[in-house]
């Protein structure tokens, strides 16, 4: 059931963000344009100098990429890798890529360290697998891939909208269980650990899919890295740089969770037992999902805004 | 509360561009006088060139239908940008109406496109400065003369007295990106 869960809500996904076909407006061969479209800088002379280093920055992307396509796996491939790995850090700080589904997990739950890596594990699996796919059928489909990234909102606003709503459902099976376990706990006038074997496998699933809405976006640099890739038929060094990618992610979405356990033993020391700490443990549960739900949401509405 | 920023920070903007380099060569085509078009030939970057021609021809030489495909796939689109070339004629712009003589070869693992645009109004520079400026207004693709190089513009048959100055337009910055486009300002005397 949770294969057929997670395959299910991956292709789904798959089929919605390949139905508006946004990620191709390159002059050459996308739709027409028009500066208005794709203009984001206003016309301010300051910005020359911003412009000329990006300009810069793009052919030397652009230079490192064809010397990676001449000699790979040469100190070119070393360097990248190493960035990729530090780009999956950085870029996992930033935005979506599953912060709040991981530090979810261990808000509403006394989780293991080793469940809360996996999940990591998963997000960026998920991440590296739907890039592998978005490039493949960009590829097969399109016959050639020099896609350009500019118009993600379509899978923006798929992506942040199915997470927002997997964040409601988590938080009615994490409201409901909590409200069992207030109850009994309260009758029994102690506290210890009940384990609703039921409701926890519930929110087990939500979070598994959770995971797969947050990975199945493949961010922009995976995308262009793996499409570059593909484009010059050096395969396995652009799978090597999406892989160092994700386990860049992994770490950074792993460290959030650490961060959100910390915060949950903390505000469960004091006190130790009591109907307190029962109320403080389901108000810590239901943190997780409306963490979830604030992010997701947040996202959902400035995607749509276009910011 | 600052847990809860870091997750709800703005999506960063992809600024990814431009992702095309081309270096552009131009030359002037006149008749009686008149300015009606121009001979140009683009030198694409490597990379694009790949993605155009996965599986470039072990002798390095396109045939007929390679040719035919690369205009198809990654030319003939570009009539919706006229072909990257604005011109003007004092306020009057004027627009590349047709392009004819398309070729594509393989240099060095770069394509190099050929072709000759036509202008919709054929312009006598004799009665007013004419600008010709390259860029794509979506700054998708990156046009430049290479290296600033000002042998890049060539006045072909132009009329006695005239002249072509290669120079950054401050007049039509690309619009939204804040760039002065590298262009061709034609003049007589």
């Amino acid at each position: 059931m949770h294969v057929i869960a997670r395959v299910l809500a991956a292709t789904s996904l798959w089929f919605a963000l390949l139905l508006p076909a946004p990620a191709f407006a390159s002059p050459f061969d996308g739709r027409p344009t028009s500066a208005a479209d794709s203009a984001t800088a206003p016309n301010v002379p300051a910005l020359h100098v911003f412009n000329e280093l990006r300009r810069d920055a793009a052919r030397r992307l652009t230079a490192a990429t064809e010397d990676l396509a001449h000699h790979p796996f040469g100190p070119t491939f070393a360097l990248a890798l190493l960035f990729a790995f530090g780009y999956g850090v950085i870029h996992a700080a930033g935005p979506g890529h599953g912060k709040s589904v991981v530090a979810s997990h261990f808000l509403s739950r006394d989780a293991s360290l080793a469940s809360g890596f996996r999940l990591s594990l998963w997000i960026a699996v998920t991440h590296v697998a739907s890039a592998i796919g978005v490039v493949a059928v960009a590829a097969l489909l399109l016959g050639r891939s020099v896609p350009s990234l500019e118009d993600e909102r379509a899978t923006q606003l798929v992506s942040y909208g199915i997470l927002t709503l997997l964040g409601v459902v988590l938080l009615v099976q994490t409201a409901r269980g909590g409200r069992f376990a207030a109850h009994s706990c309260a009758d029994h006038g102690h506290e210890h650990d009940h384990s609703h074997e039921h409701q926890a496998d519930g929110r087990d699933r939500t979070t598994g899919l959770l995971a797969v809405a947050a990975g199945a976006v493949p961010c922009t640099g995976s995308l262009l890295v793996l499409a570059y890739a593909v484009a010059n038929g050096f395969y396995l060094i652009g799978f090597a740089l999406i892989l160092a990618i994700g386990a860049g992610m992994a770490l950074t979405t792993a460290a959030f969770g650490l961060v959100a356990r910390a915060m949950r033993l903390r505000i469960l020391k004091q006190p130790r037992a009591g109907e307190e700490r029962v109320r403080r443990r389901a108000a810590i549960a239901l943190a997780g999902p409306l963490l979830v739900i604030a992010s997701g949401g947040t996202l959902f509405v400035l995607a749509y805004l276009g910011a | 509360m600052g847990l809860f920023l870091i997750f709800a920070m703005p999506p960063r903007v992809a600024s990814a561009h431009p992702h095309v380099f081309i270096d552009n060569r131009v030359k002037s085509i006149f008749h009686d006088g008149r300015l009606t078009g121009f001979s140009v030939e683009w030198k694409l970057d490597e990379l694009f060139s790949t993605g155009v021609l996965p599986h470039k021809p072990a002798d390095g030489r396109l045939s007929a239908a390679d040719v035919a495909r690369i205009r198809h796939d990654a030319f003939d689109n570009l009539r919706h940008y006229g072909y990257f070339i604005h011109v003007w004629q004092g306020a009057r712009p004027d627009e590349v109406s047709d392009v004819s003589a398309f070729s594509a070869e393989l240099e060095g693992g770069r394509l190099l496109y050929r072709f000759v645009a036509k202008l919709a109004v054929p312009l006598d520079v004799r009665r007013g400065p004419v600008i010709a400026d390259f860029y794509d207004e979506t700054y998708f693709v990156d046009v430049e003369f290479p290296d600033g190089d000002p042998s890049g513009f060539a006045l072909d048959g132009a009329p006695a007295g005239c002249s072509a100055t290669l120079r950054e337009d401050h007049a039509h910055m690309i619009p939204g990106w804040g760039f002065d486009p590298p262009g061709a300002l034609i003049a007589c005397t």
